[in-house]
């Protein structure tokens, strides 16, 4: 009787409030909500070319936006996600032909591992040096390694390999979604270590988690490891979509990822919500900018939009704060 | 009882990062001497430290909202200083009587903007990088779609004299010049100092940077102070732009931008604590000046704007970690 | 037979001396109580031990043998464990996940064995309060007495060969704290030492076989109870210093108030569901004490005079007049002045001088000079640090290198260089040493024979007991009971807070 107490499995009725009381559900309400929108602007919005369309523009946000997840849950933050995505395009537009893809695209994974992960993880882990601020100065310099790479925007990507991403697997499935299916599988598989507990835990209480014998820094560089695999994923997106090395590809994505984050119900604060949560605030980032688009605003106002949009979410997902802070003390 | 007073308030106005500062500077300008001899030739210097007088501008701007804390951060500086580029040659359009009437006018435009990144972080919660960031980016693409790629009106003359022109006097049978904007300088920082650390204002600031729910309890409405603070940051750094305008005669759109990551540097080198609370603007002077030295270095060494990118990048990553380690105790 | 020796143990932060060359020994199985005022070291001395922070001088010896504790993984090598005060558990995670945070039972190297810890979890958990908590619910949403018990079933679930109990009881009802000795004495007799750290002498006294006591860091002695016997009074003057100890609550005299003003009205206060219909009356120059069980409303009423809470609705009367609060700028513009419950969250800027702290308050104030006359502002601040025994007694001293007393001290003087009209107290002795606390109390009774109105809020009873005039006692919101200076023990204090003999 006393074992059934402590450990009975919660019911469907409490699995809902938790799910309603999940700091994502009001973003997955809007993300509803812009669905809605979009299919009234778009009467063919669900037809298989349309999702594929979207999705192929869509996917480097969702993995940009994964990647932060994960830091922002760590008690961290990346703001170079954008350059190291950049960087990423660089290096293997740079240097890619027919023959060399692979070896290439290896190469691009490790330079990301080790500029994007190791530097950020080892910076902010083992120097202890505030992430907004660590991250920014690696961003400048990351930056400033893809501007020595490829001062202006060029380099070569063979036709079947950028041809992949527009490919559909098996004749039913976009490459692109393909891509995030495996990333969410090993993200799922991720999840099940105790390393994800640790993330958790030095987001959300450090001095504890130091004082359980988690070795903070340790987890730290994981932290930042694990998400440079998926900002490189994302690299590898922006490469085929672009067919391009450019330094300037990326930048939109590092602000962008924050935003998705915040949208998705994640606090920034570290240590709580879930990185589905980003996937959501990722995709209603993506039809929001479609409805810009089909309102036909023009190009230099879409700088203006989206910058506005950043903000207005922000301050939107503010409001459960002030509404907390004015209730308590 | 008084040398000891004496001796604590030069303490406090010269804490050991500003000595630090000062070493450094020091040794760029030897370095500089080394490349470059006839580095430390009195015009020389005299054009450097006129150089680095925008610079040192933002940093005012930029060390008070570091100093009123929550992650105080001002990126929005660059558009901020575009405006008064761009707006104060519209306004001025050559003429030195349109000069009085236009500062004023771009000051106040500069102050409102300012006044909404102190919104937004103060009444909405939001991160202030991100904030800055974002608003920094809408005001950019407002710009961007006003000017429509015409950037019309230039410098007055007297405004030119003031951002590019010398003070010239006989002493001892010596012709000196020394630029107004120099001159201006000094006054600007004079009375910055003053108000930072004799006057209410500055000891108001200084409490809610270091602790703003402390800082309330005791009767400061720490909300209004924070806007304020960001509204004076974006009224000095559109003040910058006008001096700008003046020193290089005609508007452009694109100056902003590269002043943002130093005008960050500057300040963490002259010892601001990104923490808030701490700091004095005479260290941010100081690394004003450092930084513009090291670009010039960077420039006449023949490196790429990639190059310098990536330089400053570095150096703000080793400034990060030499100044801004937290301790795990 | 076991062995424990630390020697010589010293550490410094900053400015302050923490630790200054403490010993603390025993041998065979014991259970070792460490007792002091706050800021006396020992939980510095626990978090030592267990690895958490790093000594500067002195040695471990465990076996005869030297040792290095370094980490927390140093200590575990060791099989020292500390159970915190609420401090190392992960909000979002569930009970059982926090009960093995940081040393899951793993299948190879990183699939943790769920199963198994889900079940090792239920057992120690039935071991300790039976029924009481779901393993799989997440750890915000327990109550702070499930926490501290947490806390300790994650130190059992570390197979410790010697726990540190860091103050366990300070969480939890008195049911909770009968099952937790039940647990000691098993511990005790599976051989495993336990060192409990406490400032609640019964306790000390009941389960401990020998105990230590810290006072400014250092040794003040050590008792046997084989030897002596189990006295709190024994033990006492090791804490305090002082020779005597009135068990009797000393009560301040009786003052005849009857002609006096009233100075504070609340009518009908509301503010949402934590207050109720608040009606108060304080008179001028009298202590009015607000008692009850904790978290009955009284930080809320506190912060409501204060106007850092703003009522729903009622009215606010200060000498007669309504008063219009908005922020807590209206109420200090009105004289009436807060010493907050936590001083460094919401009373000190720790990074600056005593002289900033103290001075502050005055830049809310009309008539404060725009250019700052530092000349008189120093004065000033000498002023209070010389009325209320700041040591060191430098105005540039940084706050951060003060004691707790001390910095408590420069919270509460800071007003001093106003006329208060009124003066509210959230807890103002909490976690201050004995002598700190009684400067403190001489200056409230100073001021309110001198007119000013004080509103004091303590979670010790005795404490409202020795200094006020009366006290009300709240309970869900309400006041339900009005003490008058005659009437005030603490037996009725205790019976009233319980709602004894009052039909519902």
């Amino acid at each position: 009787m006393i074992e059934k107490n402590n450990q009975h499995k919660l019911t469907f009725k409490e699995l809902f409030i938790n799910a309603y009381k999940d700091s994502s559900f009001p973003s997955f309400i809007i993300l509803i909500l812009l669905i809605i929108i979009n299919v009234s602007l778009q009467h063919n919005f669900f037809s298989y070319t349309n999702v594929k369309s979207n999705f192929l523009t869509f996917t480097p946000l969702i993995l940009a936006s994964i990647a932060q997840a994960i830091i922002i849950i760590s008690g961290s933050v990346d703001l170079s996600i954008g350059a190291s995505m950049s960087l990423f395009t660089v290096i293997t537009a740079s240097i890619m032909t027919d023959s060399n893809v692979i070896p290439v695209l290896i190469l691009g994974f490790i330079a990301v591992f080790i500029v994007s992960g190791f530097l950020n993880g080892i910076i902010i882990g083992k120097f202890n040096i505030s992430p907004l601020l660590a991250t920014y100065g690696t961003s400048a310099l990351i930056l400033g390694i893809a501007m020595v790479i490829l001062p202006n925007a060029g380099g070569y990507v063979p036709k079947f390999f950028y041809r992949f991403y527009q490919a559909d697997i098996l004749k039913i499935l976009p490459a692109s979604i393909f891509i995030l299916i495996i990333v969410m599988i090993i993200w799922f598989g991720i999840s099940k270590t105790v390393t994800y507990r640790y993330i958790y835990a030095i987001g959300s209480n450090r001095e504890g988690a130091y004082a359980s014998g988690i070795n903070v820094p340790n987890v730290r560089i994981v932290t930042h490891l694990i998400a440079s695999f998926f900002i490189a994923v994302a690299g590898l997106c922006m490469l085929m979509a672009t067919a391009t090395g450019d330094y300037r590809s990326g930048l939109p994505f590092s602000l962008n990822s924050i935003a998705a984050v915040v949208i998705g119900g994640i606090s920034l604060s570290g240590g709580k919500g879930n990185v589905w949560g980003a996937v959501v605030g990722a995709l209603v980032l993506g039809l929001l900018n479609n409805i810009i688009f089909f309102a036909n605003i023009s190009s230099i106002y879409q700088i203006f939009a989206k910058g506005m949009i950043i903000v207005l979410s922000l301050a939107i997902a503010a409001v459960p704060h002030i509404i907390k802070e004015k209730s308590g003390i | 009882m008084d040398n000891y007073r004496t001796k604590t308030f030069l303490k406090k106005l010269i804490n050991d990062n500003v000595i630090i500062a000062f070493i450094l500077l020091i040794l760029i300008f030897i370095v500089g001497e080394i490349i470059v001899p006839g580095f430390m030739a009195f015009s020389h210097i005299m054009s450097v430290l006129q150089a680095s007088f925008f610079l040192g501008i933002l940093a005012l701007g930029q060390t008070i909202v570091l100093i009123s804390g929550k992650e105080g951060l001002d990126l929005s500086v660059g558009s901020n200083l575009t405006v008064g580029v761009l707006l104060g040659a519209a306004l001025i359009n050559g003429k030195n009587i349109n000069l009085p009437l236009a500062i004023i006018v771009v000051l106040i435009v500069g102050f409102a903007l300012g006044m909404v990144n102190g919104i937004g972080v103060s009444f909405l919660n939001i991160s202030p990088l991100i904030m800055t960031i974002a608003w920094g980016m809408v005001i950019q693409g407002a710009l961007l779609f006003i000017s429509k790629g015409s950037y019309p009106g230039k410098a007055s003359p007297i405004l030119e004299t003031l951002g590019n022109g010398s003070f010239k006097f006989n002493i001892f049978s010596n012709f000196i010049k020394i630029p107004w904007a120099i001159i201006i300088w000094i006054f600007i920082s004079a009375i910055a100092i003053f108000i930072l650390k004799r006057t209410t204002i500055g000891y108001i600031l200084y409490g809610i940077g270091s602790n703003d729910r402390a800082a309330g309890l005791l009767g400061i409405k720490t909300k209004i102070v924070r806007i304020l603070t960001y509204a004076f940051s974006g009224m000095l750094a559109v003040l910058s732009g006008i001096f700008l305008l003046g020193y290089v005669g005609n508007p452009n759109i694109n100056m902003g931008d590269k002043y943002v990551l130093p005008s960050v540097v500057a300040v963490v080198i002259g010892g601001v604590s990104l923490g808030g609370g701490y700091g004095s603007y005479l260290g941010a002077i100081i690394g004003s000046v450092f930084l513009t030295t090291l670009t010039s270095i960077l420039v006449t060494l023949g490196l790429t704007e990639g190059q310098r990118q990536l330089i400053t990048g570095v150096v703000l990553i080793i400034l990060l970690l030499v100044y801004t380690r937290r301790k795990k105790d | 037979m076991y062995l424990f020796k630390a020697k010589n143990i010293s550490k410094r932060f900053g400015g302050v001396t923490a630790l200054s060359d403490v010993n603390f020994e025993f041998s065979g199985i014991k259970i070792c109580g460490l007792v002091g005022a706050n800021g006396s070291g020992k939980t510095t001395f626990a978090r030592i031990c267990a690895g958490i922070i790093k000594k500067d001088s002195g040695i471990f010896e465990i076996d005869g043998k030297n040792v290095e504790i370094k980490s927390p993984h140093d200590a575990k090598k060791y099989g020292i464990v500390l159970a915190h005060q609420n401090l190392s558990l992960i909000p979002d995670l569930t009970v059982w996940e926090n009960i093995f945070l940081g040393h899951e039972e793993k299948k190879g190297r990183i699939i943790p064995d769920n199963r198994n810890a889900k079940n090792s979890a239920i057992k120690i958990l039935n071991d300790l309060i039976p029924g009481e908590i779901n393993i799989n619910n997440k750890v915000s949403s327990l109550s702070p007495a499930h926490k501290q018990m947490i806390e300790i079933s994650k130190a059992l679930s570390q197979k410790p060969k010697l726990l540190i109990l860091d103050e366990p009881t300070a969480a939890l009802e008195y049911f909770h704290v009968e099952k937790l000795f039940k647990k000691i004495t098993q511990l005790k007799e599976d051989n495993i030492s336990i060192i409990f750290i406490s400032h609640r002498l019964w306790e000390i006294t009941r389960i401990c076989d020998l105990v230590f006591v810290f006072r400014d860091g250092k040794n003040t002695g050590q008792i046997d109870f084989k030897e002596q016997p189990r006295d709190e009074n024994l033990i006492i003057p090791l804490v305090t210093g002082t020779k005597s100890y009135n068990i009797e609550f000393k009560r301040k005299e009786k003052r005849n108030l009857d002609n006096a003003v009233n100075m504070v009205k609340l009518d009908e206060i509301n503010y949402k569901n934590k207050l109720n219909k608040i009606n108060l009356i304080a008179k001028k120059g009298e202590v009015i004490g607000i008692g009850g069980l904790q978290g009955q409303g009284q930080e809320e009423l506190i912060m409501i005079l204060a106007g850092a809470l703003l009522a729903d609705s009622g009215k606010y009367y200060l000498e007669g007049k309504e008063l219009k609060m908005h922020c807590p700028g209206d109420a200090i513009k009105n004289g009436i002045y807060l010493v907050p419950g936590d001083r460094q969250q919401d009373g000190l800027f720790i990074e600056h001088s005593i002289l900033r702290n103290i001075i502050y308050p005055r830049f809310s104030l009309k008539g404060e000079k725009l250019i700052l006359n530092l000349k008189n502002l120093n004065k000033i601040a000498d002023k209070i640090i010389e009325k209320t025994s700041i040591k060191p007694p430098q105005n540039d001293i940084l706050i951060k290198n003060l004691s707790g007393g001390n910095q408590q001290k420069v919270v509460f003087g800071r007003w001093l260089q106003f006329k208060p009209k009124v003066l509210l107290l959230n807890d103002p002795a909490k976690g201050i040493d004995v002598g700190a606390k009684n400067d403190l109390y001489r200056i409230v009774h100073e001021l309110s024979f001198n007119g000013t109105t004080i509103i004091l809020y303590a979670s010790s009873n005795e404490e409202l007991i020795s200094n006020c005039d009366r006290i009300f006692i709240m309970f869900e919101g309400k006041i339900v009971d009005e003490i008058k200076y005659e009437d005030i023990s603490d037996d009725k204090l205790i019976k009233s807070s319980l709602r004894v003999g009052v039909e519902s």
